[in-house]
């Protein structure tokens, strides 16, 4: 009864005395967040959620240099599956996939996971500025420009006599005719000149990782009779479970979309389509055709299957790492 | 298995943590590494343990020196203040994690379980993880994950601290009975002094890196060898008084400008034989004062603090605060009167440069 009274009596002073100032706060402190959010909003929804529409939409019709300008691709009545159809009967389908499979699987296992777990596990087990300045030196492929970091892999890999590899390690050494090696090798090299960059994401984020975990478990699991090895295996590791859950995703992710040092290293080549990844393939067909032709409708569609591809990745990998898991059950509080 | 330690040190770059420590402990002993933060007691266990190497001196269990000994070889247990259980692991992962790194087979590894959780009573908690246990769980998991391995020594790195004032007075009778009855070598780090003198049968106190004092609770309350000892034992502590040795009418007094006080006939000649300079710190627990109505020294009470059990009386005596241990009821008020009698046979003497006793050898 008196909460009745109570509200009754608020109400009938809020009608009758409008307060403007407290109405005031009122929505500003409502509208306050908003405020705040909105330039975010604006350029997502701008540079991303409204290209990503187009492009989805895009997928669905065969706009391209000829017909720019002409064609009405917004309208529904110009949306055929015919380019989706196209990419699954491709002869080159099964090459690319198995390109796209071989460069994510192999730079991430080797390089964007392994070599940084690996890195992150010996520069935090030797004294701290040694594996400080490692890791530095470690981090200055990432800094570099990628041209100019392209640039120093092909005169790496260039053919006697001005290749360093060819003329300092191979030539010495009696391997190899002294061939552009990438020509000769471009797997190897894409997956190094990619897998040098990825690790030291991994890298710095294991790392940190690493040493966030407090002294006591370490010196615990060596009391309870642990060698380095099982501690890694028993402790460290399940402790950075999420780190490695989010990496692991993460560079999954951005190997799948990623293709400029490919495109700046191979170009797809040497051989027909023989280093061609999905993304570069997606890249190829709306920006560079070889007959000048560039096709942004078949394009897009390749672009919407990689996103479908990333997507299923991604939840793939939350129930592998069990994400539910890492959330702590609630305490229960006794004795 | 008894523990000794042999002129041990630690160096970190310029800083002494542990310097030429010397300590015997007897098999099935309960002894207490007690000092204030900083003073290198943790260090020292954390050698004990394996995990820091000393940078001169030995380590020995039995006949053996151990220095070269990996912690896994060490047969030892641990307790950690923050208890250290593995959180990705259940209350039995955890216990049986040194089983598992030994390779023992399933069926043991669950009978040791058993027996260990039955001596702290966690048997319905060992499928639950870390995160969803108190703390004196988790710390009786970490117990049973120290004992499991059937150790040789126990090692417990202030494993009291984290816990509330109530569970750990029990946790305190807990751990002194198991010890007893396991009758395995103890060795354990506080800062408790309370702690310390309850639960171990002796007291290592430390300072600096250095030992001070290596006895029994008892000997280090009632015959503190230094004035660290003397201030550090003891709460409330002892009252440390600057007076000076001086000679009248054939009596020996301690004297200062607020208080003037006569030694006892039977220690004076070894008071002055052993004083060099006259100058003396004399020491008298609160406990060791009564608070007399007739005769005595005028003073005047500053804080009156009941405890129940006890009163705390400080009282301002010239210059000088001095605390008193009284029976209650304590009726006296701020700001009055009081005159102190000080049962001199109950007094320390200390050098004032040397800190050491005077009345020790």
């Amino acid at each position: 009864m008196s909460d009745n009274f109570q509200l009754e009596r608020e109400r009938s002073s809020l009608s009758s005395f409008p307060d403007s100032k407290s109405l005031f706060s009122k929505l500003k402190s409502g509208l306050l967040p908003y405020a705040f959010l909105t330039p975010t909003l604006i350029v997502v929804t701008l540079f991303f959620f409204i290209p990503l529409v187009m492009v989805f939409i895009l997928s669905f019709t065969n706009l391209d240099m000829t017909n720019f300008g002409i064609l009405k691709w917004w309208q529904p009545a110009n949306w055929t599956l015919d380019n989706y159809v196209k990419i699954f009967t491709n002869r080159f389908f099964p090459r690319i996939l198995n390109n796209t499979l071989m460069y994510v699987s192999m730079t991430l296992i080797f390089f964007n996971v392994g070599m940084a777990l690996v890195i992150a596990l010996i520069t935090t087990n030797i004294n701290r500025r040694v594996g400080f300045t490692f890791r530095l030196i470690w981090l200055m492929c990432r800094l570099t420009p990628v041209v100019v970091y392209i640039m120093m892999w092909k005169a790496l890999a260039g053919p006697a006599p001005m290749g360093v590899i060819n003329k300092h390690i191979l030539g010495p050494l009696g391997i190899g005719t002294g061939e552009y090696l990438l020509n000769t090798n471009p797997w190897l090299f894409i997956i190094l000149v990619n897998g040098f960059i990825g690790a030291s994401f991994g890298m710095i984020i294991f790392s940190s990782a690493i040493e966030a975990i407090p002294k006591d478990y370490m010196i615990a699991s060596k009391v309870d009779g642990a060698s380095t090895w099982q501690t890694i295996r028993y402790i460290t590791i399940p402790m950075i479970r999420w780190p490695l859950l989010f990496v692991t995703t993460y560079q999954t992710l951005s190997l799948l979309t990623s293709f400029e040092q490919i495109l700046l290293l191979t170009n797809g080549g040497p051989g027909l389509y023989e280093t061609e990844v999905w993304s570069l393939t997606a890249y190829h067909r709306a920006f560079s055709s070889y007959f000048g032709n560039t096709q942004w409708g078949y394009g897009s569609a390749w672009a919407v299957v990689l996103v479908i591809i990333g997507i299923v990745m991604a939840i793939v990998y939350l129930r592998v790492f069990k994400f539910n898991e890492l959330i702590q059950e609630p305490k229960i509080d006794q004795l | 298995m008894e523990v000794r330690l042999k002129n041990l040190s630690k160096h970190f770059g310029k800083v002494k943590a542990v310097n030429n420590f010397n300590l015997e402990i007897n098999d099935g002993e309960f002894v207490a590494l007690l000092g204030p933060s900083g003073c290198g007691k943790t260090t020292t266990l954390l050698m004990i343990a394996g995990i820091y190497k000393p940078t001169a001196g030995g380590i020995y269990f039995g006949d053996k020196i151990v220095n070269e000994v990996l912690p896994k070889d060490r047969k030892i247990g641990m307790v950690f203040q923050s208890y250290a259980l593995y959180p990705h692991m259940t209350a039995f992962d955890n216990i049986t994690f040194p089983l598992k790194l030994l390779r023992t087979p399933k069926e043991e590894r669950e009978k040791r379980v058993n027996e260990v959780a039955k001596l702290v009573q966690i048997e319905e908690l060992l499928d639950r993880k870390p995160a969803e246990l108190s703390g004196g769980q988790q710390q009786r998991v970490a117990l049973c994950r120290a004992l499991i391995k059937k150790p040789d020594i126990l090692l417990l790195d202030e494993p009291l601290s984290n816990l509330d004032a109530k569970l750990r007075t029990l946790m305190r009778a807990e751990l002194k009975r198991l010890q007893r009855r396991l009758g395995i070598t103890t060795i354990f780090v506080t800062h408790d002094q309370v702690e310390a003198m309850t639960m171990s049968d002796k007291i290592a106190l430390l300072q600096l890196g250095k030992l001070q004092q290596y006895s029994s609770s008892d000997e280090l309350y009632n015959r503190p060898v230094n004035l660290f000892v003397a201030g550090f034992i003891g709460s409330p502590p002892m009252n440390l008084i600057d007076v000076s040795l001086e000679q009248e009418e054939g009596k020996l007094l301690l004297k200062n400008e607020d208080i003037t006080i006569e030694i006892p006939s039977k220690i004076s000649k070894l008071i002055q034989s052993r004083s060099q300079d006259n100058k003396i710190v004399l020491g008298i627990r609160p406990e060791n004062i009564t608070i007399d109505h007739k005769r005595g020294e005028e003073a005047e009470v500053y804080v009156v603090e009941p405890m129940g059990m006890q009163v705390l009386v400080t009282v301002k005596l010239g210059n000088l605060q001095i605390k008193v241990l009284t029976a209650p009821p304590f009726t006296k008020k701020m700001g009055e009167e009081v005159k102190l009698h000080f049962n001199v046979n109950k007094i320390h003497l200390f050098d004032k440069n040397t800190e050491k006793s005077l009345l020790l050898n």
